[in-house]
């Protein structure tokens, strides 16, 4: 590139950089240092150190064990959901189009509304689980979903439930575009279902997984919605991810410096889990 | 590969940062802040419009259509009252108005007047703007309001009064009385101390299979932390915490508490941690459970059920069982109003007057369901039921502890912190003893993040 070319893209670039930094760059630079800096009591407004990072340690390792049991547990049945169902809807029958629409209806539901909506569901008195289940005469006795075993596994199974579209219509529309003659051609060599997903359809949707699976974690890693309509984050500790322990920080505690405290402690996480798939991804590239 | 870990660190960071700085407020801007509050303030000074009219806006946090009912003819017939001051009426949602009040506070932008909770009178947000009230309120009208209420609301860190209680909620024992007939029980008898109310509970699963008594123990509505502390309100006739925001039930009577409320658990209604107040009133209304502890929140789901009067339903209200050491004791959570501008303190504190007013304040209390906090709202047709004199004379006559942290600015906190002991305790996870150790430290914790 030419120097006068540069410069013009660079005055070209300016605004929109000078715009990002505003608005991303200021903000960041401010939970970096807000993360070192006392906000209550005899600290407010002074440099503490780790001292944030010192008042949250003893929930630390709890909350990121939940997290990464929260992400994962929900991005990767998600993903083969999506990829199986539409793998599913990618093949021709009567009624596809309705099936394709009634599986991505999740996906258009807000948040929080999915919150509500599975918290009835699990409901111990009139969710339809327990009721459908004690008029099978499976139960006697109602499941407590919400309940502190099975909390996590029921945010996750609604986590699930809303993700799934995500990556459906992701492979779905990969899946479209796979060339009809690579089948063809692997069934005259004889190639059996099996064959032809694993040769054929899988490293034909590598990246899209790659970018579904690095996209939805980010999402999910993220997510408070669902948790905090569904359990707060309770009971006692069994739901608080890093999102909810940011969320009490700053609304409960009132404290900025540990709510950004915990803020960089996701982001390390998550610039761990990301590394990881490129990584990965890179190694199977090789 | 270095440029794509500079990208995912990048991309990470930015999505976080933005998301929590957008929820942000924080002291170091402090000065910013109060530049911002005083610019505010001042455009609220220029409220004063060109007529000479003082202007100021009331918010009254709730059910829109509720506040409406008693809100817009009070305020109608006030202006005509005071024509030189114009009041707007704002409307919010209580679960909006928590989390919008401290942005609200802090960008200046806050109502002038503003139905408040008692323990949040050193809440970081709101406590430099209140305003005090007593150079503007004649001492008669103050001294309407039972003394066991002052008490409840009176913070030894405020030298005036800052915030008039006009709606006082007790609680109270429900009972269903179909359920205790079930039992064997008399349903005109309902248990007036601990020990009844423990062999009520016990007689009631054992000869129904249903639970003895609900429990509101659901994560993040603070319902389960005012529930443990009336037992330990009652126990050690002291706050759960001191004036210092120091826990004060880490001694033999909060451990009496917490003991009876372990002997309880097996009479409890199963999952207690997916059960709130409002979870639990169709419960009792429907024979589900056989008593609850409720304040007069409670009254209009099971008139809705049953008609306005309850008296002759199948829910008894009783008083609250009293402990062993037999002292009337009953916790209570109050909210009213307070004034958070100096420019329009006069006009704020009329209109506070006017709707502490006993014509007055009795629409406010039968819009919304709340107790009768003085004796002439009897005269109302709504409070004609024996059943509202219950809270009336708890108010009056009971020694009243409250909302924890009213001393503290971070008052939530105590709640959050304690919630999870005391979750902890009612699902058997730990036992009484190491609850209530464990529950002081948490709020010592808490106490020592704001020193």
């Amino acid at each position: 590139m030419k120097k006068s070319q540069r410069k013009r893209v660079i005055c070209s670039l300016l605004p929109l950089i000078i715009l990002l930094l505003f608005v991303y760059g200021y903000p960041l630079f401010k939970v970096c240092t807000s993360a070192f800096m006392g906000f209550g009591g005899a600290t407010a407004g002074q440099f503490v150190g780790f001292g944030n990072f010192s008042i949250i340690k003893g929930e630390i390792p709890k909350t990121v064990v939940t997290t990464l049991i929260w992400t994962f547990g929900s991005v990767i049945p998600a993903m083969i959901l999506g990829l199986v169902v539409a793998m599913i809807c990618n093949r021709s029958f009567p009624g596809k189009k309705v099936v394709v629409a009634f599986n991505l209806l999740p996906y258009a539901i807000p948040l929080i509304i999915v919150a509500s909506c599975w918290r009835f569901v699990y409901n111990s008195d009139f969710g339809i689980i327990n009721v459908l289940l004690k008029n099978l005469g499976l139960i006697d006795e109602p499941i407590s979903f919400l309940g502190l075993d099975l909390a996590l596994v029921a945010v996750i199974v609604a986590r699930v439930w809303r993700a799934m579209p995500f990556a459906f219509m992701n492979y779905y529309s990969a899946l479209t575009t796979i060339p009809a003659e690579q089948y063809e051609a692997a069934c005259i060599d004889g190639a059996g279902p099996v064959q032809r997903f694993w040769y054929i359809t899988m490293p034909n949707l590598k990246a899209i997984t790659g970018s579904t699976l690095i996209v939805l974690t980010v999402w999910t890693f993220l997510v408070f919605d669902i948790i905090f309509g569904m359990t707060g984050g309770g009971p006692v500790d069994a739901t608080k991810t890093i999102s909810m322990r940011i969320y009490q920080e700053m609304f409960s505690m009132k404290n900025l410096g540990t709510a950004s405290a915990w803020s960089l402690i996701a982001i390390v996480v998550l610039v761990i889990i990301t590394i990881f798939y490129w990584r990965l991804m890179e190694k199977e590239d090789d | 590969m270095k440029k794509k870990i500079i990208c995912a660190i990048l991309l990470c960071t930015v999505v976080f940062s933005t998301t929590l700085w957008g929820c942000g407020s924080s002291k170091d801007t402090a000065a910013d802040t109060s530049d911002t509050s005083k610019k505010a303030s001042d455009e609220s000074k220029s409220s004063t419009d060109k007529s000479g009219k003082t202007k100021i806006t009331v918010l009254r946090p709730g059910d829109q259509e509720k506040v409406e009912a008693f809100m817009e003819p009070a305020i109608e017939q006030f202006e005509k009252d005071n024509p030189d001051i114009e009041v707007d009426i704002a409307y919010e949602s209580w679960a909006g108005w928590i989390q919008k009040y401290p942005t609200s506070f802090e960008a200046g932008t806050q109502p002038d007047v503003i139905f408040w909770w008692d323990n949040k009178l050193n809440d970081s947000s709101a406590k430099d703007h209140l305003v005090k009230l007593d150079d503007y309120l004649n001492e008669d009208f103050l001294s309407q309001i039972p003394d066991s209420v002052w008490n409840l609301v009176n913070t030894s860190s405020m030298d005036g009064t800052y915030y008039i209680p006009s709606s006082v909620d007790t609680f109270a024992l429900y009972y269903n009385k179909e359920v205790f007939e079930a039992a064997g029980l008399d349903p005109e008898a309902p248990p007036t101390t601990w020990d009844e109310l423990l062999e009520a509970a016990k007689t009631i699963k054992e000869k129904t299979g249903k639970p003895g008594i609900g429990i509101p123990a659901i994560t993040g509505s603070e319902v389960l932390e005012e529930y443990i502390g009336l037992f330990l309100n009652q126990s050690m006739d002291a706050a759960v915490l001191d004036d210092d925001s120091m826990p004060q039930f880490d001694n033999k009577e909060g451990l009496e508490a917490l003991k009876f409320v372990e002997q309880l658990i097996p009479y409890l209604q199963d999952s207690p941690t997916e059960y709130g107040r409002g979870e639990l009133r169709p419960l009792l209304r429907d024979g589900g459970v056989g008593m609850l502890i409720d304040g007069p929140w409670g009254v209009a789901a099971y008139q809705a059920a049953f008609g306005e009067n309850l008296d002759e339903s199948k829910i008894g209200i009783a008083t609250v069982p009293l402990a062993p050491n037999g002292k009337k004791i009953a916790w209570a959570g109050t909210n009213g109003w307070i004034a958070t501008r100096d420019e329009t303190a006069e006009a704020s504190a009329k209109l506070i007057e006017y709707l502490m007013d006993p014509e007055v304040i009795i629409d406010h209390h039968v819009a919304y369901g709340s107790a009768p906090l003085y004796e002439s709202e009897f005269d109302n047709e709504a409070f004609q039921y024996d059943y509202w004199r219950v809270f009336y004379d708890e108010a009056q006559d009971y020694t009243l502890y409250g909302m924890i942290g009213k001393d503290s600015a971070t008052p939530a906190a105590y709640y959050t912190a304690l919630e999870e002991v005391w979750q902890q305790f009612i699902l058997g996870q730990i036992g009484p003893e190491d609850a209530l150790k464990a529950a002081s430290e948490a709020a010592k914790g808490v106490t020592s993040r704001n020193q």
